[in-house]
């Protein structure tokens, strides 16, 4: 009886370990996510595209040819004005951009109040994006301005680190030149 | 007409061609230069820049970008609105009207489908609620109270629905939106619950901003993703291999 109990217990174990690596999304050491042509990282199983549940993108770089290898920095929402701002409802899409769009192309834009929370890129050297977004809670928007920009474009060639601002994160990207060479990101900041 | 000795009048011949090719040549001249002054004079202030409107075009309800060439009465009076109540008497001539079309048809070239400094998911959520067209006008009358004769500033489209609405302004080089704008804008509208600015620049550095603001201070993030309002086109465009 014993037996059967142990085993029982390791059975539901080895159940939730299985689980959860099947969805771990980001690299545990760094909390990044690594996108690229049709695949991601840590685990290549499709599941890694988005942040973990509860984290949005602060910020991005790349390396490989023509950009193609996206690495997000996922982190927890902002904590501004004594309340830490959540997240909430469920994640959708944008529309996909490539090259052809254009730097000012807002397909692959969330709309504001929503956060970038995963990316998506296929087709050779991620020729083609699309972004994850997802609702950004607050209990009270009445002291507080949120303000949406664009960032210059960060290539392979001219690497950038995001993470400037405490109340700051990634709300989408555009792209120009050959397969998405040159990549840029809207930003929305709460002040 | 011959002489007494046979040989025909040569000299009185010659002057009266020469007279009658000098006439001519002086009216063609007389004739051109009546013509160009006649061109000239109702055109004349085209040439004062400063006496020019913006030629900024302005994105329909259907997300299309009209002509900077105003359409209708009251798409004049924005515009005389914009240049301001001492330039009304040269804003609508013949000239000027071809000036801003050819601004309207290099910008129509260059502008994306998709309008830059806006929120297209929020543009949709208005029209699905409905607009607001007293509304409108109220928040249109305090905002150019506010802002109207600010000489750096233009007053652009004003949306609204039972919610929230939307509002567009456009400033000469660059502009801090949080110092210059924020404050009359505010005080103006009196904005509640969710508000956002999208700040955006234009090929030659001038700032333009859409100012998005709730009604009452319940106004938040919609749940864009229940509304179902995912995009239209997804996975269509630029098919994926």
């Amino acid at each position: 009886m014993k037996w059967l109990h142990l085993a029982a217990v390791a059975f539901v174990f080895g159940a939730v370990t299985v689980t959860s690596n099947a969805h771990a999304a980001e690299f545990p050491s760094d909390h990044t996510i690594v996108v690229s042509d049709d695949w991601c990282a840590p685990n290549n199983d499709g599941h890694c595209n988005t942040c973990n549940l509860g984290h949005l993108i602060r910020g991005a770089h790349c390396s490989g040819s023509y950009c193609d290898n996206m690495i997000y920095q996922c982190a927890n929402p902002p904590y501004i004005g004594g309340e830490q701002t959540l997240m909430m409802n469920g994640q959708f899409p944008t529309d996909v951009t490539d090259g052809f769009d254009g730097s000012s192309s807002t397909y692959a834009l969330c709309p504001n109040g929503t956060a970038m929370v995963g990316m998506y890129a296929t087709g050779p050297y991620s020729a083609n994006v699309f972004a994850m977004c997802q609702a950004v809670y607050r209990s009270n928007w009445d002291a507080y301005t949120l303000y949406q920009a664009q960032y210059g474009a960060i290539s392979d060639e001219a690497p950038l680190n995001n993470t400037v601002y405490a109340s700051y994160w990634l709300s989408g990207a555009s792209c120009s030149g050959t397969d998405c060479d040159n990549m840029f990101y809207w930003y929305q900041v709460i002040m | 007409m011959q002489s007494h000795n046979g040989t025909p009048p040569v000299t009185a011949k010659r002057i009266t061609r020469g007279q009658t090719i000098t006439g001519i040549v002086l009216l063609t001249v007389a004739l051109i230069l009546i013509t160009r002054i006649t061109i000239r004079l109702p055109g004349r202030h085209v040439r004062n820049s400063a006496a020019s409107p913006p030629a900024v075009s302005r994105i329909d309800d259907n997300n299309r970008v009209r002509s900077a060439v105003p359409e209708r009465v009251e798409d004049r009076n924005t515009v005389a609105a914009w240049a301001g109540p001492h330039r009304q008497n040269t804003m609508f001539n013949d000239g000027m009207f071809r000036q801003m079309l050819s601004a309207a048809e290099i910008e129509k070239n260059t502008v994306t489908a998709v309008p830059k400094g806006r929120d297209p998911f929020y543009d949709r959520l208005l029209l699905m609620q409905g607009r607001d067209y007293a509304r409108e006008e109220l928040m249109r009358s305090r905002l150019m109270t506010a802002l109207g004769d600010s000489p750096d500033t233009l007053v652009g489209d004003v949306m609204c629905s039972s919610q929230f609405c939307r509002l567009e302004l456009r400033g000469v080089g660059k502009i801090d939106v949080r110092e210059h704008w924020q404050p009359a804008i505010t005080a103006a509208v009196a904005p509640r619950g969710l508000k956002f600015f999208v700040i955006a620049h234009d090929e030659d550095g001038n700032t333009f901003t859409n100012y998005y603001f709730g009604l009452d201070k319940t106004w938040t993030v919609p749940d864009f993703y229940a509304l179902g309002m995912l995009p239209a086109r997804h996975g269509e465009r630029h098919p994926l291999p």
